[in-house]
């Protein structure tokens, strides 16, 4: 019937879609009439396979990234009934927990089926393995966990079983690095050869698990079966159990309280309540979202970030299918007097309609095939590094079919209005000519606009700030002198230490050395002290450092003195707090802290920590005679201003390597620990911004497509003008008139939205940049700089040709 | 009111030059009312639109109210055009998306009228025209004679000395068509209004008072 239809229009008029249906011709009519469309119209359908190719690989990218976060541990079996266990004290939560705490726990619920404890970080393996004879070295991520792991999470084992008891000597390998090292071998009972812990026998082999789970695939050693086992001191291990049910876990911390004897461990005078302690389980799929836990080193995402991507997928693929519907009304005028022929020639109006819906539907089909083209592109660059996912085409069926879906969707809406629009009029009328755009099509089309403009405003606004954000946290005063810093881990000559810092002093380009045992800046927070002041509890971050520290990162010292060289004779070491701890907990220069730790100056709050965090009380500390082991491994070398700080570098490294030459130091910039440090901004920033741009061109390739055919309509009305006197300033004045009270509107409407949405977001940080009106000024100036352009340009043609051909047309 | 001499235009094809217009000498009087005849194609419109200064011309002078025109830069073309030539066509071409009261000011604002005295002007010509019941409708709401009359009221408003009318009836009935040729009548004799028409029809071309004969883009008579 329908094919009948189109036929008959096609060989009974070869106008309606002009040429191509030549005869003998075998294609099928509806294919022969949607091709002959694509020549006519060749710059919107072009404009359209373009937007909604690149809003579905878009939308398919942001998808598979949000389907990462979303399922992340989520598929590990029994993923509800795994907790891991954090012990909160006053307002802070840690991961780590001291094994016999982790033991005793374990102990005392029947509703806790399995616990295991971690090592707190991941260690780098060196090993070798001998193959025919020949050592082949190499260096993989380990992680030292108690046997039980395995009990509360599922592995899938390939060679060997759980029951293959994990022990001393003994490793756990994933399949891939099996695969790595063995090739098609079976691995089991293969020798390990580690650097320093000798023969580790591979006892099974189990299956990698999917990036997005903080289970990671790497070599397992065995705990030591009485590591820490009675240090209640040592926090040490992140802590997993598994439970029957989790509607059990509320009720085991009380439990646990009743059944443990809190002050045979933790002293004769402890009470839960004065201490203020408790413990916090986080169930296994929230802990890639908890961000207030100390030490805790999983992979993180934000659901807000995850929304706000979410939401730009959302405008992304409604941006484009607004144009695509603006695109198909907007032909309306073009395309009515051959469909109205076809009708006076005795087409149907369902069929007409059909096969104009089918056109859309065709064009969005198409569209989403070359997004499965430009995702598999996106894939091969650089570009896909800021996914975490794996953006294969084939490990997503159900994400790349579901947009599929979509397309074909998107199709039906953009084709439906159009197809009833242009079909619905009197032929006759129609045929007579002098048919002009109708009202109410130029105000849904200008509504759509508005809607494109409104989210390209909000766009703009939003990634400016988040922008503006970075910037500040990275290059913001901190406090101290933070150029020309290079920082190098030297653990490993922990014992050559002064010896190293006299030999780079010695070099010209080195200001000055010193050193401490964390780097500033690379955390949210640092070691926290407990101690007694004044008959008081306090609480403040500790940094140990070197004495000559302070002077080295130019901190000045606001009272008080610096630290001198006899401090670190003194039996219990010395202290300069900063301005928060002096007011919060009324110090003074020259009073105690425990009655022993001399404090001995104040400096202002320098930012020791993040941008996300307010400046909290904090000290920087000189360990005195009479303290434990010295582990102040972080050299700060001051390169001195003007000098060649590459060749500084690398002047650092060769002295490294005359200490230890196998061992690769750790050595970078201080701007790097910066931007380490915001890395989750900077990366989601980019995320955004990508996307956000990608928006706003499919928006302007909206408005360009749309000024172009309001142009052409206007044509004729151009001409007319041009006669009653108008110049082509003047012309091109009130086009651009047109569009700036659309942009206008627009812009009332989308700066609140921005501006909501950017306070909300900065609410994430202790210091924020502030509101820039000129950021709003800017976004409008810069879309109404870029719609100015198109529809200049565009009217340009029109406003300066001779108005008699205009006229004529008729 | 203007002298041509030796006015030719063509439009160049690969077999040579094709002639639009050659060598056209007339002169008109201030106060004529000149019809132009002519079998299709035969230059009538080109012609009407070069004396418009709508169109360019390739060889001969246009003395229009003592200026060259030919030697003048667009932009005082365009001033010389806006202030002194009323518009008239055969497919009316008013601006669909504008009512009849905004047609009829639309040139208004391209000579920089003061508001009032904009909406006195259009207040005078729907008056004149009697269609002040139809100044808030749309072109495509009035019928054909309706369109012609609000063109008119359009070419008029800016008081212009010269008015060209290329085939002003031609999409009207006869009775239509009367009343407008007395609309050009009353403005010739009793406001001294040049007019220029070109017209196929005989009966209309002879309410002017001189005749002028196009054949192939040349004077026959």
């Amino acid at each position: 019937m329908k094919g009948n239809f189109v036929e008959k229009a096609g060989t009974a008029s070869p106008s309606p879609f002009g040429r191509g249906s030549g005869r003998g011709f075998q294609l099928t009519p509806i294919v022969r009439n949607f091709l002959s469309v694509i020549r006519r119209f060749k710059m919107a359908t072009t404009l359209n396979i373009l937007g909604l190719s690149v809003a579905f690989a878009a939308f398919m990218v942001i998808m598979i990234q949000l389907d990462y976060d979303h399922s992340f541990d989520k598929f590990h079996t029994d993923y509800d009934k795994i907790f891991r266990m954090e012990l909160s004290q006053n307002t802070s939560t840690q991961a780590l927990i001291c094994r016999p705490l982790a033991e005793r726990f374990f102990e005392s619920s029947p509703h806790i089926l399995a616990g295991a404890l971690t090592s707190s970080w991941l260690q780098p393996a060196p090993f070798h393995i001998e193959k025919d004879g020949v050592r082949i070295l190499y260096e993989e991520n380990s992680i030292t966990v108690s046997p039980s792991f395995f009990d509360v999470f599922t592995f899938d084992f390939v060679e060997g079983v759980k029951g293959d008891y994990l022990s001393p000597s003994n490793v756990f390998i994933p399949l891939s690095l099996s695969r790595k090292l063995f090739g098609n071998e079976s691995a089991v009972g293969k020798q390990l050869v580690h650097a320093s812990w000798g023969n580790q026998t591979v006892m099974a082999v189990y299956r990698d698990f999917p990036a997005n789970s903080i289970v990671d695939n790497d070599i397992y050693f065995a705990m030591q079966e009485n590591e820490n086992r009675q240090s209640w001191g040592n926090f040490n291990y992140y802590v997993y159990f598994r439970v029957d049910d989790p509607s059990n876990v509320p009720q085991l911390f009380e439990n646990f309280k009743r059944n443990f004897d809190a002050q045979a461990a933790f002293g004769a005078d402890f009470t839960w309540e004065d201490a203020n302690v408790g413990l916090r389980f986080t169930a296994l799929p929230d802990i890639h979202y908890v961000t207030d836990v100390g030490y805790d080193r999983t992979p993180k995402a934000s659901r807000q970030t995850l929304l706000i991507l979410f939401a730009i997928a959302i405008v992304i693929v409604m941006i484009a299918e607004i144009n695509f519907t603006n695109f198909s009304t907007a032909l309306t005028p073009m395309r009515i007097r051959n469909i109205n022929t076809q009708k006076v020639l005795g087409a149907r109006q369902g069929a007409m309609r059909f096969s104009l819906v089918l056109e859309a539907v065709l064009i969005s089909l198409l569209s989403f095939l070359v997004a499965t083209g430009l995702m598999m592109l996106f894939h091969r660059t650089s570009l896909a590094r800021l996914v975490d996912a794996d953006l294969s085409l084939t490990a997503h069926p159900l994400i790349v079919g579901g947009t599929a879906f979509i397309a074909l969707l998107a199709g039906l809406l953009a084709g439906l209005y159009p197809a009833w629009y242009m079909t619905s009029f009197v032929p006759a009328l129609v045929l007579k000519g002098n048919f002009g755009l109708s009202p109410k099509g130029k105000r849904l089309r200008n509504t759509l606009i508005g809607i494109q403009f409104v989210s390209s405003f909000a766009l703009m606004i939003g990634v400016s700030f988040m922008y503006l954000q970075n910037r500040y946290m990275q290059h913001s005063p901190l406090g101290y002198d933070r150029d020309e810093l290079i920082i190098a881990n030297i653990g490993r000559i922990q014992q050559s230490r002064d010896a190293f810092i006299n030999k780079l002093k010695a070099y010209s380009g080195v200001e000055d050395v010193t050193h401490g045992e964390v780097i500033l800046s690379s955390s949210d927070q640092y070691m926290g002290w407990g101690r007694a002041y004044k008959e008081k509890h306090i609480l403040f971050q500790c940094l140990p450092v070197d004495y000559t520290f302070l002077k080295v990162m130019g901190i000045e010292i606001t009272e008080g003195r610096d630290f001198r060289r006899e401090d670190a004779l003194t039996r219990h070491g010395a202290y300069v707090f900063n301005e928060t701890a002096k007011k919060k907990y009324d110090m003074e220069v020259g009073t105690t802290v425990d009655g022993q730790e001399e404090i001995i100056g104040f400096m202002p709050d320098v930012k020791f920590a993040s941008f996300r965090t307010a400046v909290e009380p904090m000290a920087f500390y000189v360990r005195g005679s009479e303290n434990w082991s010295d582990r102040s491994n972080c050299a700060y070398i001051k390169v001195k201003a003007g000098t060649d700080k590459r060749a500084a570098m690398s002047y650092i490294r060769d002295t490294l390597a005359e200490f230890d030459a196998e061992y690769t130091f750790d050595v970078k910039f201080f701007d790097e620990v910066l931007q380490r440090l915001y890395e989750k901004e900077t990366s989601l920033g980019s995320l955004i911004s990508l996307f956000s741009l990608i928006a706003i061109f499919i928006s302007v390739t909206g408005v360009f497509g749309l000024v172009v055919f309001d142009s052409e309509c206007r044509r004729k009305e151009v001409g007319i003008r041009k006669v009653l006197g108008a110049s082509v300033t003047g012309i091109i004045v009130m086009f651009n008139k047109t569009y700036f009270r659309i942009l206008l509107v627009c812009f009332v409407i989308a700066a609140p939205l921005a501006w909501y949405a950017v306070h909300n977001w900065l609410e994430n940080f202790a210091y924020k940049t502030p509101i820039y009106w000129w950021v709003y000024l800017l976004a409008f100036v810069a879309v109404g700089i870029i719609t100015a352009c198109t529809v200049t340009f565009q009217n340009w043609r029109v406003a300066t040709a001779n108005p008699v051909k205009a006229l004529k047309t008729e | 009111m203007f002298t041509t001499h030796h006015i030719t235009k063509w439009v160049s094809s690969p077999a040579g030059r094709i002639f639009l217009l050659r060598d056209i000498n007339l002169s008109i009087a201030r106060g004529e009312f000149v019809s132009i005849m002519g079998p299709s194609g035969s230059g009538k419109s080109t012609l009407l639109n070069v004396l418009g200064m709508l169109d360019t011309f390739d060889e001969g002078e246009y003395i229009f109210m003592e200026q060259p025109v030919q030697t003048l830069k667009e932009r005082q073309r365009s001033e010389l055009h806006k202030h002194n030539i009323g518009f008239i066509f055969q497919a009316y071409h008013l601006i669909d998306e504008l009512t009849v009261a905004e047609n009829i000011e639309a040139p208004l604002l391209y000579h920089g009228t003061k508001q009032s005295e904009r909406r006195a002007a259009v207040a005078d010509m729907l008056d004149r025209f009697n269609i002040v019941g139809k100044k808030d409708l749309f072109p495509a709401q009035l019928s054909g004679g309706q369109q012609q009359l609000v063109g008119i009221a359009r070419a008029l408003i800016t008081r212009p000395k010269l008015l060209l009318a290329d085939e002003p009836t031609g999409n009207l009935n006869s009775k239509q068509g009367e009343e407008i040729m007395q609309v050009f009548t009353t403005l010739n004799k009793e406001e001294g209004v040049t007019v220029i028409q070109v017209t196929h029809s005989e009966k209309n071309a002879a309410y002017g008072n001189r005749i002028v004969h196009l054949l192939d883009g040349m004077i026959v008579s």
